[in-house]
């Protein structure tokens, strides 16, 4: 990386940055595709001034799209955060934690055993499924207290066990099951309007929680005994933190599947730019989860075109190794 | 206020049956500074988690001014009490005003908390607590460029920050070079002399204990077996009684206020028990 480890951005440029960067990646992701528009075009369509066609290109079909990517980017970044916050462990993501496995497991068996069931009913299961593997990870890392090792061990157990179970349900079932499917490996294929509203309530009552969390989260990376001689209720900021986490998490999956990576390196990114003050991490993380959605998604889309691939493809394709860099340099 | 700022009361922590503390009975006053000592297995480690609220004891009762400190808010206790844990960890990225900020935590509530700016008290307090660890200069300088023993004076002014009637810590000296370990002590000292600080420290070195508490309460047994000022409490008798193994304790060549030694009787010391070669903890 380009910034060394004690050089810090100051706050304001790294979240102006950090925005700027997610508009340039909005622009990039609304101009490319099977139809290519240029800048002129898409700024035409977005004022309601161009042709009917690239109105439609654009309102209809790429906008949409994009503002999901970001969205489910931004709550996989910050659920990342949060979860990293909490665990002091700098590989703790939803998708590593299980949390994201439990959402997925959810949704996957509504598609499978309750394929009618009303589309506003996915987040809240996937949130439901969320928060039912949060709540058994924590449960098995409890002893009369939460050590974050133990909690991260957990995760990675509980994560492999609700992927089995997500996968046994797909082969049991003699449905369609390409649906089941893009729950495994995620994407935003064919996600449009209507699902926007969806995650909408998750998006606000994450972001409400890191707003209360984030200075509680700096005291507990001196460690629980400091944070409890400071008069932190740990527990109950442990719990709040991982059960927005869920939240984020749920909703985010419902809409997309498991998109893996995204919350590991949105984070590591932000801490790399500003240090670890989660006042910063957090809406950093959010930001820069959102942008490298929008692009990954945009890659899913062009790059072999016409086939569209899962933007979970292009995250793990990218995220692997982001991940073996941070084992090697950090552990 | 009047009366004791801390007071013990038969406390007793007996988990499964297993007695490790037999009811223990200390008050502290405003001003002492005091040394806590015992051999490993005394319950010196469990009393130090329970006057730092993280365990509650099974039976008596520890008040804070005078108040049941399990009655009271965990920030209540932490604008009491300023606990700081053996060897604490933070991010060799931090600044040591970023760390000392952190003191300010008990202090502030609700969403203040997390972008509410300093308030002039807030300020105050953590530049005076810079000043008075010593560490103002080094405010700007971030934990990993500094030496261990300026490392630990960082986290005293986060406890000073706190601005709470009694601090209470545990091990100061630990993992310390015996430069920074007397620079330490001698902080601690000067803070007792020069703003009448009250401090509860536990503490593995014995002739630490003689040279620069004004109180040492030696632990043995999950009871108090002894209580009162260094020269009472550190001689041959008590020490041979409470480690069980005979040492004699020599005046230091400062004299009577000086470092106390404190030697092995027994026939060969071995090059390794020597006094003050003991690993810290327990």
């Amino acid at each position: 990386m380009l910034i060394a480890g004690h050089r810090r951005i100051r706050p304001a440029p790294a979240l102006a940055g950090a925005a700027a960067a997610l508009l340039a990646a909005a622009v990039i992701a609304v101009s490319l595709g099977a139809v290519r528009l240029s800048l002129g075009e898409v700024a035409g369509g977005l004022l309601d001034a161009g042709d009917d066609t690239t109105r439609r290109i654009v309102w209809q079909l790429r906008v949409p799209r994009v503002l999901a990517a970001a969205l489910v980017g931004a709550h996989l970044g910050l659920a990342g955060a949060l979860l990293q916050g909490v665990t002091r462990n700098p590989l703790a993501d939803p998708h590593i934690l299980g949390f994201s496995s439990g959402a997925g497991f959810v949704a996957v068996a509504l598609v499978v055993w309750a394929p009618g069931s009303p589309g506003a009913l996915a987040p809240a299961g996937a949130f439901a499924g969320s928060l039912l593997s949060a709540a058994v990870v924590y449960a098995l890392a409890w002893r009369g207290g939460i050590s974050p090792v133990r909690f991260a061990l957990s995760g990675v157990a509980v994560a492999a066990l609700f992927t089995a179970l997500s996968a046994a349900a797909i082969s049991l079932s003699d449905l369609f099951t390409q649906a089941a499917l893009s729950f495994l490996v995620g994407g935003l294929i064919g996600v449009g309007w209507d699902h926007l509203p969806r995650i909408a309530p998750y998006t606000a009552a994450g972001a409400l929680a890191a707003v209360g969390l984030a200075r509680s989260l700096n005291v507990l990376a001196l460690g629980d005994d400091v944070a409890r001689g400071l008069g932190m209720r740990v527990e109950r900021v442990r719990l709040a933190a991982v059960a927005a986490a869920a939240a984020l998490t749920g909703a985010a999956v419902a809409i997309s599947g498991i998109l893996a990576f995204v919350g590991l390196v949105a984070p590591h990114a932000a801490r790399l730019l500003v240090g670890g003050d989660y006042r910063l991490v957090l809406p950093l993380s959010g930001l820069l989860g959102a942008a490298l959605l929008v692009l990954a998604d945009t890659a899913a889309r062009t790059a072999w075109a016409p086939t569209e691939i899962p933007a979970g493809i292009v995250t793990a394709i990218v995220g692997a190794p982001v991940l073996l860099l941070l084992i090697r340099t950090r552990t | 206020m009047s009366g004791p700022l801390l007071q013990l009361d038969g406390v007793r922590w007996s988990p499964r049956g297993h007695e490790v503390l037999r009811g223990i009975t200390i008050s502290v006053e405003a001003g002492e500074l005091v040394a806590l000592i015992g051999p490993t297995g005394s319950g010196k480690s469990t009393l130090r988690r329970i006057l730092g609220r993280l365990l509650r004891p099974s039976a008596g009762r520890v008040r804070l001014g005078g108040r049941d400190a399990w009655s009271l808010a965990p920030g209540e206790v932490a604008r009491r009490v300023a606990f700081l844990p053996q060897s604490p960890e933070a991010s060799p990225d931090l600044t040591v005003a970023e760390l000392v900020w952190h003191g300010r935590y008990p202090h502030h509530r609700g969403l203040a908390r997390s972008f509410g700016g300093a308030r002039p008290a807030d300020r105050a307090a953590v530049e005076s607590a810079l000043h008075q660890a010593g560490v103002a200069e080094l405010r700007a300088a971030r934990l990993g460029e500094l030496s261990g023993g300026e490392q630990r004076r960082a986290w005293i002014a986060l406890v000073l920050a706190q601005e709470a009637e009694l601090l209470l810590l545990d091990e100061p000296t630990a993992f310390l070079d015996i430069g920074h370990q007397l620079e330490l002590l001698a902080l601690l000292r000067r803070l007792h002399e020069e703003r009448g600080t009250t401090t509860v420290m536990a503490l593995h070195d014995l002739a630490y204990a003689g040279s620069h508490a004004t109180r040492v309460v030696a632990l043995s047994g999950g009871q108090v077996a002894a209580d009162g000022p260094p020269g009472r409490v550190l001689t041959s008798e008590q020490l041979s009684a409470l480690y069980g193994v005979p040492v004699t304790v020599l005046p230091g060549p400062a004299g009577a206020a000086g470092l106390p030694i404190v030697v092995p009787r027994s026939a060969a010391p071995g090059p390794d028990r020597g006094p003050g070669a003991r690993p810290p903890g327990g």
